[in-house]
């Protein structure tokens, strides 16, 4: 099962819509979709993980290698509108303290 | 009572299609059990990241590799018992959690810190069984 990735822009902001699984099968497509995006100069970007259903930890280290991607040229990676599974993984991991999690898009976007 | 769910797979690819088996099972398991929700996506975690750990370090590129996983709702507990013929486990250093921005290493640690119980052992005959074990504190009923 892969995930389905959406971009869309706002703000000057590059949000990508994520849907399914974020996992094993699918980080790779994730990590290379940000790194695309990066290269395209789009270093500001929300990951919408409204649609994402599971994450393991293979999709939360394609996470992580978008957010240094997005820093590493002068960024920033946020995440937003996480469901339940992937709350408690963040939380988990610790991660949230690194990534930390926005209610929605908007909030997220809010000084991006 | 007890709810099971069985998945058995041959590595012969790339082992993908057993991580879609595992969570269909858990799918079915976890909705006849009636396990509160939030013990079912800890017990989901350790069982997705154990299956990954198997087709990536002990099956992984090795020829006619086997795994199996038998999942068991009982009332107070949930279990998943994996064996596969497939690489030892590499010694036995302690599992835990890396560097908040490492990008890899965090399987095992994910797996350990969402059941009560998780053990290991390797057989004379070369088969790897990993136990583990999740409590239900909600002590749902099976019915």
């Amino acid at each position: 099962m892969s995930v389905n990735l959406e971009i869309k822009e706002r703000d000057g902001v590059a949000i990508i819509s994520a849907s399914g699984r974020l996992d094993r099968v699918s980080a790779s497509q994730f990590r290379h979709r940000v790194s695309a995006l990066v290269g395209e100069g789009r270093n500001r970007l929300v990951a919408d993980l409204g649609g994402v259903d599971y994450i393991d930890s293979s999709g939360l280290a394609a996470l992580i290698s978008g957010l240094k991607s997005a820093r590493e040229s002068g960024g920033e990676l946020r995440i937003a509108a996480l469901g339940k599974q992937v709350r408690l993984a963040l939380e988990l991991t610790s991660l949230d303290r690194v990534l930390r999690p926005y209610e929605g898009v908007d909030a997220a976007l809010d000084g991006l | 009572m007890t709810e099971t769910e069985r998945v058995e797979e041959s590595t012969s690819g790339s082992g993908l299609e057993f991580l879609d088996e595992v969570h269909a099972a858990l799918d079915r398991l976890l909705d006849r059990c009636r396990a509160d929700e939030e013990e079912g996506v800890y017990f989901r975690m350790a069982v997705v990241e154990v299956a990954t750990n198997l087709i990536d370090h002990a099956c992984g590129g090795v020829p006619d590799c086997h795994v199996s996983l038998q999942l068991t709702g009982l009332d107070r507990s949930l279990w998943a018992e994996f064996e596969d013929n497939g690489r030892p486990r590499p010694g036995d250093r302690p599992v835990k959690l890396p560097e908040a921005e490492a990008e890899g290493g965090r399987g095992l640690a994910m797996a350990i810190q969402s059941v009560d119980e998780m053990h290991y052992c390797r057989d004379q005959k070369g088969v790897n069984r990993w136990t583990l074990i999740r409590r239900l504190r909600g002590h749902q009923p099976i019915e």
